[in-house]
């Protein structure tokens, strides 16, 4: 793929991935093939900063495991009243990191 | 999420749970008054979907069964988790298998499905609906 479009790519979605994926994604969409751009451009990508707020707003009834697709989680974190309140407060530092993982697995499925 | 995550995660959900009910066991014999750990029913004072799910755990201990499915029914289910599930988490650690992680794969995905969502959603509402008429 074109590098100007792949580094254009990066700074617009940059925030959606962990940094330490970066170079890692810069490699494959430039060795992906062209056809694949309209796929990825189109795929929508959950936003860390959303899912904080709404971690701290509706964690408790786990919300925020359901909003990036844990739905598993979700339910566990629902029928222990966010994990006794202690789970609650453990995703305020946890709920960026997967988001960020459940984008990269999306962006993986399209690649 | 990957497995051994998975599995960390619900052996210590699973303990700080056993922990809890025993704690409580111990403060209905000495004492009337409950410890709720509940932020939403602290800062709000409604409850949530999950409240009175102790309550009704502990009913179920006493042999209660009507009064558990009127306090919380979702306690009936903690309760059948809470029996499975560790006794599931010790066959796959004695047996060096996955069945519970693929078990919750599995299952996950079913619940995923547009139908079984909006069905499960509703449960859960009306339960939240009826645990703020009840006022737990």
């Amino acid at each position: 793929m074109d590098a100007n479009k792949v580094d254009m790519f990066i700074m617009s979605n940059g925030k959606f991935f962990e940094g330490h994926h970066l170079p890692q994604i810069r490699e494959r969409l430039l060795q992906a093939d062209e056809s694949k751009w309209s796929m990825i451009q189109m795929a929508q990508y959950k936003d860390p900063t959303i899912s904080l707020i709404v971690s701290v707003i509706a964690g408790q009834l786990g919300i925020d495991r359901f909003l990036i697709g844990d739905v598993g989680l979700g339910i566990a974190k629902l029928i222990t009243c966010g994990g006794f309140g202690i789970w609650w407060i453990v995703d305020f530092f946890l709920i960026m990191g997967a988001t960020k993982e459940k984008n990269i697995m999306k962006l993986q499925q399209v690649l | 999420m990957n497995r051994k995550s998975f599995y960390i995660l619900f052996s210590v959900v699973c303990l700080i749970s056993y922990v809890w009910l025993f704690f409580n066991i111990q403060s209905q014999s000495t004492s009337t008054h409950t410890l709720s750990v509940c932020m939403f029913k602290n800062i709000t004072s409604v409850p949530c979907p999950a409240c009175g799910t102790t309550t009704s755990v502990l009913s179920l201990l006493a042999g209660d069964f009507q009064q558990a499915i009127m306090t919380n029914p979702s306690g009936i289910i903690a309760a059948f988790l809470l029996l499975v599930i560790p006794l599931w988490l010790l066959n796959d650690a004695l047996f060096k298998k996955a069945s519970l992680f693929n078990f919750y794969v599995k299952s996950e995905n079913f619940i995923k499905q547009k139908y079984v969502a909006a069905l499960l959603f509703t449960a859960v509402l009306s339960n939240w609906v009826w645990t703020i008429i009840k006022e737990i």
